[in-house]
């Protein structure tokens, strides 16, 4: 295990592992974190996982990872890396099993006070209408046709069927679609185990939440965002469920069984990775772009679903506005260019956080940069932030992606109690709708590390500036 | 003692599970039965299997046929909507496995989304195969 003299401080935010620390390190592994939060994560095996992705060919610059940085298998989750199109490489596991794991957040066009006496109506009807919990599926199941066609269109498809708007589209990294993406690279497993889970949340952190807006940080940028004090916003967090989970699985045992003929050898077989320019890779970043257009195009229904259960609640054709403010995904690799170097850039719990000016920015990101929507844990603040120049320079363009874990769910079930949580939840005026009595317990606030904390890291270091702080006041969980 | 046995052990943010038994087929039937406990909760002690199905794999190596192994139940499981709790090895050795599981209708109460080669070995000590292996959850 890492121990704090193996790293050297760059700045008070940056600290940093040098190449010489292993043979087997191609560049340095880099950490934006502030010193108590390292030695905390000194205690688990986050760092050397870290140290493992700075092994991979192709690796540029340094392997980083941002402070909500905890334990995951291969790749830490938190973990970044630019890996050269030239010479390195592309590894399913640098990107994770649930493929574009994201977050968007609906602005409402009402305040807390507007709403408050609805709030218990709204979860009701949310909770009706939005399928959640363990293989829960959906009201779209879809033909193998079908499901080829958002394979292929992602949100395009859903614009198609009348679900999503052209707004949507320009609030959606890619526009809610993944162009390299070829469904018949993704396996009949990886089709069977998505066709009746468009348009649900899952399990385990993924989560519906309604938030009111408490503090504005950046009133310029929050003002351009569209955001103001004592607003109502929804934030919803799922990815592309079964789907995702068997294409990475499948390519993970496809590289496995190949790599060794392409000369690469690893320190942990879960970063089986293959050349970029191969035929595996290629089949590879066509099959993750797919479960990409997935998942956008599952957070586009769940959203579309909301749409529809705010207009039941509220009667009012106002429930339908519920404003797109940005999606943004956590778990994905795409092709950027740093320093003129083409690279795909791995973020495994990691958010991209493009500064103003970047020819991906459409409208008015383009003079704000772009928002970066941070989920706090359960019952904890949440965040919109900005990216900055800073990123671009520093991060590959990228921020952190949440809270970060901080306690194992085994001891979270062990040492906390389920009915003082919802006391505690109901005292802060918290509705709750959980299909789970452990799965809430899991996800307690104390299983996590303090979201304020993270962000205020990021904001020191100055990879996004701070625009606006979301109070929850009633979550949604399976 | 049992023929074999599995305990779950702490991480941070997924689950990890050791599993050993005396006999390959052993240490494959404790990582499966321990995988399904953790899906199905208490349910899995009171379901009665009704339906049998065959599982044939083959692999580079042990490690790979083991994630295969149970990366094929977790599918099964997901897709069909049934727990797989009795698993009968016709044969197996470090590259085949061929098994007769047999499994009943159950919704599951937690998500497993895979089964990782993370920090992955299979090994024999002291007359016993055992193994870690950890789940992203």
């Amino acid at each position: 295990m890492a121990v704090l003299s193996d790293f050297i401080q760059i700045t008070p935010y940056v600290w940093e592992i040098p190449k010489t620390k292993r043979s087997d390190m191609r560049v340095p592994a880099r950490i934006h974190i502030n010193a108590a939060m390292l030695e905390s994560i000194l205690n688990d095996r986050s760092v050397e996982q870290l140290i493992n992705v700075a092994t991979l060919p192709g690796v540029h610059e340094y392997a980083l990872a941002m402070p909500d940085i905890h334990q995951g298998y291969g790749f830490p989750v938190g973990g970044v890396a630019a890996v050269r199109t030239k010479d390195g490489v592309i590894s399913p596991g640098g990107i994770g099993y649930d493929i574009n794991c994201g977050v968007r957040l609906l602005c409402s066009p009402f305040y807390y006070d507007e709403l408050k006496n609805h709030l218990k109506d709204l979860t009701q009807q949310m909770g009706r209408d939005v399928p959640s919990g363990v293989g829960k599926g959906g009201q779209h199941e879809l033909s193998t046709k079908e499901l080829d066609q958002v394979l292929n269109e992602g949100m395009r498809w859903a614009l198609r069927h009348g679900l999503a708007s052209d707004a949507d589209l320009e609030a959606t990294e890619e526009d809610g679609c993944y162009r390299q993406a070829d469904a018949e690279c993704v396996s009949s497993e990886a089709k069977q185990r998505g066709s009746d889970q468009l348009g649900t949340i899952g399990a385990g952190n993924h989560f519906v939440e309604i938030q009111k807006i408490s503090a504005i940080l950046s009133p310029d940028r929050a003002a351009k965002f569209g955001l103001s004090l004592g607003q109502v916003c929804i934030m919803i967090h799922t990815g592309s469920r079964g789907l995702g989970h068997q294409v990475c699985t499948d390519y993970v045992r496809l590289m496995n069984k190949v790599m060794g003929s392409y000369g690469i050898t690893l320190p942990d077989r879960e970063l089986a990775c293959v050349p970029f320019h191969s035929e595996e890779g290629e089949r590879y970043l066509r099959a993750m772009a797919a479960a990409a257009n997935f998942a956008w195009t599952n957070r586009q229904l769940v959203t579309s679903q909301i749409r529809e259960s705010w207009q039941r609640v509220l009667k009012t054709s106002q429930a339908q506005e519920l404003r797109l403010l940005y999606d943004v995904s956590h778990n994905i690799a795409k092709l950027e260019k740093y320093g003129g170097v083409e690279c795909l850039v791995h973020r495994k719990g990691a958010t991209r956080a493009f500064a103003p000016g970047c020819p991906e920015l459409k409208g008015r990101f383009q003079e704000t940069g772009q928002p970066v929507i941070i989920p706090g844990s359960m019952g904890t603040n949440s965040y919109v932030l900005a990216g900055t120049s800073q990123a671009m320079e520093s991060t590959f363009g990228s921020c952190c992606h949440g809270a970060g874990r901080a306690m194992s769910r085994m001891r979270a079930k062990k040492t906390l109690d389920y009915q003082t949580l919802l006391k505690r939840l109901a005292d802060r005026g918290i509705v709750v709708h959980a299909g789970s009595a452990k799965g809430l317990l899991e996800e307690a606030p104390e299983a996590y590390k303090d979201v304020d904390a993270v962000v205020e890291v990021v904001a020191q270091s100055g990879v996004a500036e701070i625009v606006a702080k979301l109070t929850p006041v009633a979550v949604i969980k399976g | 003692m049992a023929a074999y046995d599995y305990q779950f052990l702490e991480h941070t943010a997924d689950i990890r599970l050791y599993a050993r038994g005396k006999a390959l087929s052993d240490l494959f039937s404790a990582a499966a039965f321990g995988m399904t406990e953790y899906l199905f909760a208490e349910q899995s002690a009171k379901l009665r299997p009704d339906q049998e199905e065959e599982i044939a794999l083959t692999a580079d190596d042990l490690e790979s046929l083991l994630v295969e192994w149970l990366s094929k139940i977790l599918f099964l499981s997901a897709t069909n909507y049934r727990a797989y709790l009795k698993y009968d090895f016709r044969e197996i050795d470090e590259r085949h496995a061929w098994a007769v599981t047999a499994s009943s209708p159950a919704e599951a109460i937690r998500e497993i989304k895979a089964v990782t080669y993370h920090g992955l070995k299979v090994q024999n000590k002291n007359g016993f195969w055992e193994a870690t292996i950890t789940f992203d959850i």
